[in-house]
């Protein structure tokens, strides 16, 4: 019986104590976060973070700078197909969900807190007070509004998300694009009437940033042709309204020089008005929701000799370059922003490995010779014409080498000591700029990044700036038949643009471009429009008006969309700004040559995507009939 | 007990003669006294049977006599009696006979009382062939079990599964038991030493499983180690060596095939930048030379007259050629309709050339193009080697097994290399008449180099392109000149991936007997494991592509114990019945935690992780920690009854408790059934002769699974986003999981039928089994509608079927006098897994890929249709598609392809799975050969899907579509492509195959001879593992699972899929 006992102490041991065996002591965060004021404060920290996804990857130029008439695919990528409407642009095409579930998630994240502030209570911080809390309500609205705007820009027709999940929910009618529309300017207004004009924190909306927002919503539903997006007739009377009160609120104002807009020093300016925010410090970045986008525009010049790949111009990831339409739509002797846009030279940051000049040189003192010596010489150029005035042969920077009497070697390896790009602008197609072999847009490159390979940029990625503001007031102004006040606001920004007295022109001006060398006069005068408005009345030839474009207002809208080319080139407003405008098949087709085979009327919409289709149900939980299915998809798709 | 009875009969008494022999028989299983064994002196009618202690005692009538053990169900033994007055024997069990005796769940039990389905795999036959891990031995031995290579890296677990899938989340590997302790899921039994197993037990049915409960769902592996015995003490050395080289080689384009492929490419593209029909020296250099070594390699396909000045030896076209180049200029008039300016110049040159008559072309040879052979670069001939030493000896009192063992094996890869030490120790002591304690203790340490990509990396190489600079020497960085390809041979030596795992484990027992019959049994397992990886990149490495350099410092710890108390009663009565009742109370507990810390810009390389704080950066690169914990309480009872030794039954019951699951949800019962009945054992069958014994079973249970469900899941979950105010940490949480307030466990109920028999004398053996496994309430990861803000949520819902049949034959084919022996061994498996309900009831669930009737994983996609052919202009239109380009199937066909064309195109369940293992012995030789083969399952192969853009490597089965050649495989490549249109419908092919898995010949020296070298045994051997394949997948080792359909798994050869024959000699020595 004592074996016995031994036993029933060592069973009781075993048994005793373990009631809360199974209880779970968890060391992770989970919802309980969210019940006092610090959770909420992260919650709205979060939602803040979903605005780093259009800048956070290859999702930036694929939805919005590829199939356009401005930018087509260079030589690397995987989602060429969004550039060329292929048939892989389909609805399970990568970034098509992943959009979707990042802006659908951010939603989400914006209606637990615009749900949850109102009962949250605290002592001290915001969340003590009521306007406080409907401060922040606030923001998390101006949030949502500009999380459906994305997304009804892209897929028209979706499900309008008003309130948070609970549990799970697999039914999601659609709302129609005039709902969403509604319902986006409700939030903008509501965040405009209660958001401060400024914001301690550096990146929360504001006032402006709502105002600018809501002036563009009222824009796009005014620009409608065909879609239904519930135009109302006060609609330009309110964008024009909004965009003004920004312009007016003495809040922000243009930078003087459009060059120093793209320094990374002033990537905080005073024409800023809402960015997605960046730093450096590598902790703070998730990578794949981190601005990339410089990357992704640029050419591979470490390859060339003379060079090797450094932090200030970046990796070169060659996904897009320029079209033709988009290069000759500037006037690019006189409008500063081409050159002040684009990367035309590189210097050479590599001497160990400097091109030399052909053994067989008629000039003894070149043959076999480094072609230049020292770092920071000229390495790669890139200019728009190879034939040049026969006057400016002897103005060449670098020693352009002429063509020696008799020379049989009429390459470019005997008469140039750089890597000279040109671009063959006698024929249509381009010979010598190809899909390695582009100008590069320096607006996102930020020499400021960690390491060479690092592939985030500190760089805040911008939303909204001023500029953009003036465009919307004068297209809204221009829909509106008041063609004086549309040319009054492109004038401030072509003032800003021309070259002012005393400012020394790139040497490209007098190479090629037409100028003389050393002018220092001030074009203003040569870019403004008439003050009269008449720019409209007749076709100009420059501005590279589709067939279709016969009267003022046609004119006038594709004028606008130029100008958005020349102000706002390459800044992902590009795919957006042809949907609002119903001009995104007509104008990709005409200058887009990859796109043109294969656009269809139905690209104007993307596919929504098959995941989605896939998971929902009916109301009553059923999965939904094939029919029901392609109801839910886009036509076309 | 009932056998001894039988024996006695037999017994005769032995008569006075010049020496009396006396001796103990044990049996090696316990090594507790074997009674009723037959003893006879061989040739002669002279012999004893043991009594209940197993002693015995016998007259012989020479030295030079002979005694022969014997006993059904055992193996003979025979012994010299020489001048020895005492002999101890060691009975062992024999394989083929139901006889034998077998571990199941908490006990153990002669094979001919076994109630469930349960496969047995005897020491003999895991160490057959020469493996690196226990997961290996175990393939093809079993049927039911199917053992798959996860990847071939030395250290990869293969990946086990009994009677096919049932859960989706939840793991469906197996439960492993090992000496009686459940290991932690995912710690896996590849730490252990395969040589220190002397017999797995595969539990399938649920009526056997069921009283493991909630980890019984996907079968138990019982693993019983090797232990001391009573009797002369036995030393054992065993050892292999020997080389491998690759099985599967993928076969690429050669430099030729490749540069035409990508001229195709060029000529079809949008700018159409390669207008020549032929190979031609201007429009090559313009598109080879931006790497001059490539150019080299082309230059090398063309005869030149003056290469300097490219100038190439020219020749008329023929006729031939001239109506090719026709067809090629038809082509560019489809394919350019609305041809822009410059195109339309192209074409017209090309007009103008093919109307002179006099049209010369570059003498050509695509085949004197140079190939670099790149796998050459990074691979070398394997080598393995494997030492073990045991010691295995006791008293009456205490038997001891010591072993170690060492194994290494260097990879094909250059940089991949693995080594494990193993110690293992077993104690058993008889402390007194009612108490018994022992365990084993198990420690072992691997060290595992996995490597780089190098291999990867180098199919990825242009066969045009070279690896090292011709002048200088030095690595190129970017072969070819792309930016997106990089050398494989900076990896090698650049990156250095080391993980080191040290494991402790140990499984201790107390046994008290309580009282006659009954017995009280404390088990104890803790199992401690360590690993450590640590990883490297220098500058140079592709990683780092010229960056300072970076490491990553990862720790894991895992400790887990299980505790079980248990009580045997075992009572006969009347002869006639037995009872058996067991009763079990057990917790298990499994705590992990890690950390992880990443430093870059590290100033010296030889530090490796070992020096993160000589960092010259100001910080760290990132930093991690976690931790879990995951519990387990149980009760469980079992009834055993047999009545007459005909009719037997088991019940059991066990209620389990887990704590990841939802509050209030945590507990489920788990009850099995299960009945045996002798048909030998009846007197009409004793008129059937050719039967010895039959058994027929069974069984029915329900068994449980949660292992898919993380620690602290269901309390939902928040997700940390970093965010900034301008430069102000901004840290922002967003929802990512749902909570999970219902999540309880996933319900298997199984029902088995199986028949066990022996037939003629013994020659026949094997068994048959009939299975159905209903899965209810199955853990299912569902994607939701990501607009709700969450894309999955764990669920209970649906229903998954398993059924099956099974049958494993061993026959002995041919057996003469003069002791020539075929045996054969056949194991045949056939599993249809499928979808009952998904969470939509009867219908299926597109967003998941789950179809009514399918397996659980289920290939869903578009399905190729060829390509558009000359004279197919009409149909291809219909789709937007030109002549020459690919076109999938319009499954529904209304004209249009979308998301509704999509079909079924496989799963990566085999239908059937097979071995066939054959054994001839003659004297001292034995030869045997071991086939295996997996039938009908689909895998998807990225090298199916290429890219035809000119740009990459494709393999040379990759039949394009050209102007002149109506492939209907692929389409005409293009150069600005990125892929196929459609690429994933390409994925999908046939993983059917047939492997020699091993091959082996043998020699175990006389015992004359072996006595001479005072040993008791002395074989040697030769074998060829893996040395054939046969199989329609081109793109390598189609044994493989990538799992769960996953994109980032697609490509079988991505990482290491690299699979090898090994060549190895072996000698095994016993003293």
């Amino acid at each position: 019986m004592r074996k016995i006992n031994i036993l029933i102490a060592i069973l009781l041991t075993g048994a005793v104590g373990c009631s809360d065996f199974l209880d779970e002591q968890s060391k992770e965060t989970n919802y309980g976060l969210f019940e006092d004021a610090q959770g909420i404060e992260y919650l709205v920290n979060g939602a803040y973070g979903f605005l780093r996804y259009k800048h956070g990857g290859e999702q930036s130029f694929t939805l919005w700078e590829y199939g356009v008439d401005t930018y087509t695919a260079a030589a690397d990528g995987q989602h060429k197909h969004f550039d060329d409407y292929g048939t892989n642009l389909n609805s399970n095409a990568a970034w098509i969900p992943w959009f979707w579930s990042s802006n659908y998630r951010a939603i989400n994240t914006c209606n637990i807190g615009i749900e949850k502030i109102p009962g949250i209570t605290a002592s001290s911080g915001i969340f003590s007070t009521e306007a406080g809390k409907a401060s922040r309500i606030a923001e998390l609205r101006f949030l949502r509004a500009l999380y459906h705007m994305q997304l009804v820009q892209q897929f028209g027709s979706i499900p309008l998300m008003l309130k948070s999940s609970v549990g799970v929910q697999t039914y999601f009618p659609k709302s129609t694009v005039a709902e969403v529309y509604a319902s986006i300017i409700a939030d903008f207004r509501h965040a405009e009437s209660v958001l401060p004009l400024t914001q301690s924190d550096r990146g929360r909306a504001t006032k402006g940033a709502a105002a600018h927002f809501l002036a563009k919503a009222y824009l796009t539903r005014a620009s409608a042709v065909e879609e239904d997006r519930g135009k109302k007739s006060t609609d330009l009377d309110s964008a024009i309204v909004y965009s003004e009160q920004v312009i007016n609120s003495g809040t922000y104002t243009l930078m003087p020089d459009f060059k120093n807009l793209w320094l990374m020093a002033n990537e905080t300016n005073s024409e800023v008005i809402f960015a997605a925010q960046n730093n450096n410090n590598l902790l703070l970045q998730n990578n794949d929701l981190s601005n990339e986008v410089h990357l992704f525009f640029g050419f591979p010049y470490d390859n060339e000799k003379g060079m090797l790949r450094d932090i200030a111009n970046g990796r070169p990831w060659r996904r897009l370059r320029m079209t033709n339409h988009a290069t000759d739509v500037f006037d690019r002797k006189n409008d500063s922003r081409f050159y002040k846009s684009l990367k035309t030279v590189w210097f050479c940051n590599n001497t160990a490995n400097i091109p030399l000049w052909p053994a067989d040189h008629w000039d003894a003192a070149k043959a076999g010779k480094k072609k230049y010596n020292n770092i920071g010489d000229t390495s790669i150029l890139y200019t728009l014409h190879k034939y040049i005035p026969a006057s400016m042969k002897t103005e060449i920077p670098d020693g352009f080498a002429p063509k020696g009497v008799g020379n049989p070697y009429d390459t470019a390896d005997y008469i140039k000591p750089y890597l000279w790009f040109y671009r063959n602008h006698e024929g249509t197609d381009e010979l010598s700029y190809t899909d390695q072999r582009f100008l590069v847009l320096l607006k996102h490159l930020d020499p400021t990044r960690l390491t060479v390979a690092t592939e985030w940029s500190a760089r805040d990625a911008w939303l909204a700036r001023l500029a953009e503001t003036y465009l919307i007031a004068a297209e809204a102004h221009g829909r509106n038949g008041n063609f004086t006040q549309a040319t009054t606001y492109i004038n401030i920004l072509r003032n800003r643009a021309a070259y002012k007295a005393g400012e020394v022109k790139p040497f490209q001006y007098y190479f090629g471009e037409g100028g003389v060398k050393g002018d220092v006069t001030a074009t203003y005068d040569l870019i403004k429009l008439p003050e009269d408005g008449s720019y409209w009345n007749s076709d100009v030839s420059f501005e590279q008006y589709p067939p279709s474009a016969g009267s003022v207002e046609s004119r006038f809208i594709h004028f606008i969309l130029n100008e958005r080319t020349r102000e706002l080139l390459g800044e992902l407003y590009r795919w957006e700004d042809l949907q609002r405008t119903e001009t995104l098949v007509e104008r990709t087709e005409l200058y887009n040559t990859r796109a043109a085979v294969n656009i269809q009327d139905h690209h104007k919409l993307r596919p929504i995507p098959q995941s989605h289709i896939d998971a929902i149900t009916n109301a009553d939980g059923s999965p939904l009939s094939e029919e029901e299915r392609a109801q839910e998809q886009n036509e076309g798709y | 007990m009932l056998l001894v009875g039988i024996f006695l009969l037999q017994s005769t008494s032995g008569w006075a003669q010049e020496r009396t022999v006396t001796g103990r028989v044990v049996s090696q299983d316990d090594g507790i006294g074997f009674p009723g064994v037959n003893i006879v002196v061989k040739g002669t009618t002279i012999g004893t049977v043991t009594d209940s202690e197993g002693q015995f005692s016998l007259t012989v009538p020479s030295s030079e006599s002979v005694l022969v053990f014997s006993s059904i169900g055992y193996a003979n033994a025979e012994e010299v009696v020489g001048s020895r007055s005492t002999i101890n024997v060691s009975m062992m069990a024999d394989v083929t006979s139901l006889a034998e005796v077998v571990v199941v769940g908490y006990g153990t039990v002669k094979k001919s009382d076994v109630t469930g389905a349960l496969s047995s795999v005897t020491s003999e036959q895991l160490m057959a062939v020469p493996v690196q891990s226990v997961s290996q031995a175990l393939q093809g031995r079993a049927a039911g079990v199917d053992v798959v290579q996860s990847g071939f890296r030395p250290g990869d677990n293969p990946r086990i599964r009994i009677r096919g899938n049932r859960s989706v989340n939840s793991s469906n590997d197996p439960l492993i038991v090992m000496d009686g302790i459940p290991l932690a899921e995912g710690t896996g039994m590849n730490d252990f030493n395969p040589s220190d197993i002397a017999s797995i037990e595969v539990l399938k049915d649920a009526s056997s499983t069921a009283i493991y409960g909630s980890r019984g769902a996907n079968g138990v592996i019982l693993v019983t180690t090797k232990k001391g015995k009573t009797g002369k003490a036995q030393i054992t050395y065993e050892t292999y060596v020997g080389f491998s080289t690759p099985l599967a080689q993928l076969d690429f384009m050669t430099g030729g095939e490749h540069a035409e492929m990508r001229r195709e490419a060029l000529r079809n593209n949008s700018g159409k930048t390669y207008n020549m029909y032929w190979a031609d020296v201007n429009t090559d250099f313009a598109n080879f030379s931006s790497d001059p070594n490539v150019w080299e390699s082309i230059s090398q396909g063309y005869t030149w007259v003056d290469k300097e000045n490219k100038i190439p030896q020219m020749r008329p076209v023929t006729d031939e050629e001239r109506a090719a180049f026709e067809e090629y200029y038809n082509y560019d008039l489809i394919r350019y309709p609305n041809p822009s300016a410059a195109i339309q110049t192209k074409i017209d040159q090309m007009r103008t050339m093919l109307d002179d008559p006099n049209l010369q072309i570059p003498v050509y040879d695509p085949s004197k193009v140079r190939t670099t052979n790149w796998v050459d670069h990074v691979l070398r001939n394997g080598f393995k080697q494997d030492h073990q030493l045991g010691i295995y000896g006791g008293t009456d009192k205490v038997s001891v097994g010591l072993s170690v063992g060492y194994h290494s094996e260097d990879a094909l890869q250059k940089d991949i290399s693995f080594q494990r030490f193993n110690l293992k120790l077993n104690l058993d002591y008889h402390v007194n008449d009612w108490l018994k304690i022992g365990g084993s203790t198990m420690g072992s340490m691997t060290i595992n180099n996995s490597g780089s990509n190098a291999y990867f990396s180098a199919l990825g190489q242009l066969p045009y392109a070279i690896p090292y600079d011709p002048v200088t020497g030095a690595i190129i960085r970017n072969p070819g000149n792309d930016p997106l390809i990089f050398n494989p041979l900076n990896d090698l030596g650049g990156e250095v991936n080391e993980d080191r795992t040290a494991r402790f484990f140990g499984s201790y027992y107390a046994d008290v007997k309580l009282m006659e019959g009954l017995r009280f049994r404390s088990n104890f397992g803790p199992d401690f494991k360590h690993v450590r990886y640590g990883d490297y990149f220098t500058s140079a490495s592709n990683e780092r592509d010229g960056q300072p350099p970076l490491a990553r410092y990862n720790q894991e710890q895992r400790f887990a114990y299980v505790w079980e108390n248990l009580l045997y009663y075992d009572k006969t009565i009347n002869t006639a019945h037995t009872i058996g009742l067991t009763l079990l109370q057990s917790i298990q507990d499994e705590r992990y935690e890690r950390s992880e810390v990443t430093v870059s810009q590290l100033p010296y390389d030889y530090q490796l992780w070992y020096n993160l704080e000589s960092t010259i950066n100001t910080g760290v690169d990132g930093f991690l920690s976690n931790f879990n914990q995951r519990r387990i309480m149980s009760f469980m009872g079992r009834v055993n009854y047999g009545f007459n030794n005909k009719y037997l039954f088991t019940f059991s019951g066990r209620y389990d408790g887990s704590s990841v699951l939802a509050p209030g949800n945590k507990w489920a019962f788990f009850p099995s059934g299960a009945v045996a009945w002798k048909l030998h054992e009846e007197n009409f069958m004793s008129s059937v002769g050719f039967v010895d014994e039959m058994k027929l079973r069974l069984g029915y249970g329900i068994t449980g699974q949660q292992s898919g469900v993380a620690p602290y899941i269901t309390q939902g979950s928040v997700e940390r986003r970093p965010y900034v105010w301008g430069e102000t940490a901004a840290w922002g949480f967003v929802p990512s999981l749902l909570e999970l307030k219902d999540l309880t466990w996933e319900k298997t109920a199984s029902l088995n039928v199986g028949l066990d028999f022996t037939l003629l004398k013994g020659r026949v053996g094997g068994s048959f089994e009939y299975y159905n496994q209903n899965t209810s309430d199955v853990i299912l990861d569902r994607t939701l509608p990501t607009i709700s803000g969450f894309n999955r949520i764990l669920q209970n819902i649906g229903k998954t079927r398993n059924s099956g049949i099974e049958l494993a034959l061993n026959t002995v084919n041919v057996e003469t006098p003069g002791g020539f022996k075929w045996e054969m061994d056949v194991i045949f498996t056939r599993n249809k897994e499928e979808w009952v309900e998904t969470n939509f009831g009867k219908e299926d669930n597109l967003a998941n890929n789950w179809f009514i009737g399918e397996p659980v994983v289920t290939y869903f996609d578009y399905v190729p249709d060829g390509v558009v052919q000359w004279g197919e202009e009409a149909d291809g239109a219909t789709y937007n598609r030109i002549v020459g380009q690919n076109i999938v199937k319009d499954t529904d066909n209304n004209g249009v392809i979308n998301a509704n064309d999509r079909a079924i195109r496989g799963s990566d369940v085999p239908v059937w799975s097979g071995s066939w293992v054959n054994k001839f012995s003659y004297k001292g030789f034995d030869f045997s050969f071991f086939f295996f083969t997996r039938q009908g399952n689909t895998i998807g192969s990225g090298w199916y899907r290429p890219a035809l853009a000119g740009r990459y490597p494709e393999l040379a089965f990759v039949d394009y579509w050209t102007p002149t050649n109506p492939s209907n495989m692929y389409p005409r490549p293009r150069q600005d492509q990125e892929r196929l249109d459609w690429p994933e419908a390409y994925l999908w092919q046939d993983g059917s195959f047939i492997k020699l898995r091993n091959i082996s010949l043998g020699y175990t020296l006389p015992s004359t001879v072996v006595s001479k070298l005072k040993m008791s045994n002395l074989k040697v051997y030769v074998t060829v593992n893996n040395p054939w394949l046969s199989t329609d997948f081109k793109a390598g080792d189609p044994e493989f699972s990538a799992g769960a359909y996953n994109q980032s798994n697609l490509n079988p050869t991505v990482g290491y899929n690299l699979s090898e024959t090994a060549y190895l000699f072996g000698l095994k020595a016993a003293f």
